[in-house]
């Protein structure tokens, strides 16, 4: 049952100027990273995981919502200006952002994209927030043959939908699990693949691997893109007329159809582990343009395709929240890093922690709100300046991110075996991304590794060498039949149809 | 940007198949010599210490043979920038070494210098910047703020 006390002091703690101050840190640092094409808010919070260590754990994570949440709105600012997204997640908005600003009203564009995305945000939020406990209620009933089950069920989703090769998607999270082996076994406590080096007792450094597999790759990826061309300036057009740089309450109210159906979209997308808010945005601009009474306009600057997409992509990441928060799954990378972040400061994420942490639960929804009034905030106060951010040279930015992921790093692991061992992932995951196999499903398998491990140890103890026990645990074995299918699905019958 | 060579979807085949076969014989090489060399045995318990190894290892061959004899998804594999992502890859880990060696006010300015001039930058307001203000910027909030030390 919901406890109020703890509901409220949960809340409480959140509602602190310091905390405040750090969510509108967050997001601010958020929407920066986020309109600067080719970094984004995941290289943000990977790299500020770190330096989140000398703050508690609701402002760390706080913080990390925040520059999450700012990402996803500053995505949507070189999409529109300059036709080219910051983010992924913010690649369908430059079918209509774009075209708006051609139009001679970027303005308006940006502040459609932000308002759409803030309620996109909070109706995600509001799932979140009323769903994820009754999920963790019923999770809890779960044993340890549920929740690995559940978790080859989720290996089998992810591996099959980021990305675009099942077998790629199998490999990288197996290669993620035995990574995750590295340390202390849980039965017999016995040290495996430490090579010598004491420090690997406790396992691979969660930072090291997290920077080396999703931030480092890509620094050296832009660098090595760069020949002697540095980003020159971009021409932006002004707004002409008042009414073009800004969006009425007649505009915005037109489109709430439009946004409840990309929040949905999203929401329900962002709850599936492994699909990501891209996918999201183009389903509820392809739905938003089949049932408008005037097609055509769309892809010429109509603000319902950029409501759309943008409510779309971050409803998303509030319903990222709800597999990882009830049962410790990761929907997405973003989700995956905060539940790294959960674990640095010493707190398993799944059903027990709103069991066990219902105050800290509670205080993160609390950040939440108030990450998207700051997002709001920070969006309309700070537009002109992100405006000039995306002019910044890509020769600063990288070698700069580059110094912060060493930097980080030193200070998570405390020393320079954990920078090697980052640069170690980083020339992994560039050779991995290359080639076609996901880092992210990769990072995914290697966070759930050590909890995989023991609910596999937990699960193999109540069986006892009887399968027959199986029978007694219906959940389990649909859960495994559904792993299955999601395989065949994912797996053979794609391979079939493309042949 | 200079003109990149686009994998075709032949070259994504045969990259895909090389790949699988790569990563099919690494996982043989885990199987057989590095899981046996550094775990240790034990004969109790349903989980040995090998065991998840080994079934990811298992996972990792017949996952990589199927993408071998079925190659799919995408795979694009440039030398050029391959090379270009290696040089800054090698100065990144000389920079690393020099830390090490004399420290991180002395080795970053160094690191941040060479890779900036490499991408081409040469404008003295953005290298300033790079090369004094953010390394500078960094000492100083770990040192001092967070009063953690650096290298």
């Amino acid at each position: 049952m919901l406890d109020f006390n703890i509901l409220l002091a949960g809340l409480a703690d959140s509602f602190t100027p310091y905390n405040l101050l750090f969510v509108l840190f967050g997001v601010a640092l958020g929407q920066f990273v986020g309109a600067l094409p080719g970094t984004g808010p995941v290289m943000a919070m990977a790299i500020a995981i770190p330096f989140t260590f000398t703050l508690s754990p609701l402002t760390a994570i706080a913080f990390l919502v925040g520059v999450s949440k700012g990402g996803l709105v500053g995505g949507a600012i070189p999409a529109v200006l300059i036709n080219t997204p910051g983010t992924p997640d913010a690649a369908a908005t430059t079918l209509d952002g774009y075209p708006l600003t051609k139009k001679g009203k970027p303005e308006k564009a940006i502040k459609m994209a932000l308002y759409s995305s803030i309620t996109g945000d909070a109706f995600s939020d509001i799932v979140l927030i009323t769903v994820s406990p009754l999920i963790a209620m019923v999770a809890l009933k779960m044993g340890p043959i549920e929740i690995f089950a559940l978790m080859v069920f989720a290996f089998s989703v992810i591996a099959g939908l980021v990305g675009d090769s099942m077998s790629k998607g199998i490999a990288s999270a197996a290669l993620g699990l035995f990574c995750a082996t590295v340390g202390l076994d849980p039965e017999h406590s016995t040290p495996r693949f430490i090579f010598g080096f004491f420090e690997l007792y406790d396992g691979l450094p969660l930072v090291s691997v997290a920077l080396g597999m999703l931030a480092v790759p890509e620094i050296f990826r832009r660098l090595s893109l760069i020949r002697g061309e540095i980003t020159s300036a971009v021409e932006i057009p002004k707004a002409r007329k008042k009414e073009d740089s800004r969006i009425s309450w007649a505009e915005y109210w037109s489109c709430r159809y439009t946004m409840l159906r990309g929040s949905v979209i999203g929401t329900i997308m962002g709850a599936i582990p492994g699909l990501d808010s891209s996918a999201a945005a183009f389903m509820a601009y392809a739905t938003t343009k089949q049932t408008s009474k005037d097609p055509d306009s769309f892809g010429k600057g109509n603000i319902h395709g950029i409501a759309a997409t943008e409510s779309a992509n971050s409803s998303v990441s509030g319903a990222n929240l709800i597999p990882m928060l009830t049962l410790g799954i990761p929907g997405n990378i973003a989700a995956a890093l905060v539940i790294s972040a959960f674990m640095i400061h010493g707190v398993q994420p799944g059903p027990l922690l709103f069991q066990e942490q219902g105050r800290l639960i509670y205080g993160l929804f609390g950040a939440l709100m108030m990450a998207n009034i700051a997002n709001l905030a920070t969006g309309l106060l700070g537009l002109r300046l992100w405006s000039r951010v995306i002019r910044a040279p890509e020769s600063f930015i990288f070698p700069t991110a580059m110094l912060l992921c060493i930097v980080g790093v030193y200070i998570a692991s405390g020393g320079l075996l954990g920078v090697v061992i980052m640069f170690f992932f980083a020339l992994i995951g560039y050779l991995m991304n290359t080639l076609g196999y996901s880092p992210i499903v990769f990072v995914i398998g290697f966070f759930l590794g050590e909890r995989f491990e023991l609910t596999l140890s937990q699960s193999l103890n109540l069986i006892d060498g009887d399968p027959i026990i199986l029978l007694f645990h219906p959940i389990a074995l649909v859960l495994f039949a559904m792993a299955f299918a999601s395989v065949y699905w994912f797996g053979f019958r794609t391979v079939k149809t493309k042949n | 940007m200079g003109s990149l060579r686009r994998s075709t979807g032949k070259d994504y085949i045969i990259l895909n198949r090389i790949s699988g076969l790569v990563v099919a014989v690494a996982g043989v090489i885990l199987l057989f010599w590095i899981i046996p060399q550094h775990t240790e045995t034990a004969d109790y318990g349903w989980l040995r210490p090998a065991t998840l190894p080994n079934i990811t290892a298992v996972i990792v061959i017949i996952a990589s043979l199927i993408q071998f004899a079925f190659p799919s998804g995408k795979a694009e594999f440039d030398v050029p920038l391959a090379l270009r992502a290696g040089l800054f890859f090698l100065i990144a880990l000389l920079g690393l070494f020099l830390m090490y060696l004399t420290g991180f006010l002395i080795a970053v300015p160094l690191l941040v210098m060479f890779t900036m001039l490499l991408t081409g930058e040469r404008r003295l307001l953005w290298l300033t910047m790079g090369i004094v203000l953010i390394p500078l910027a960094i000492w100083s909030s770990v040192e001092l703020l967070l009063n953690r030390p650096l290298p």
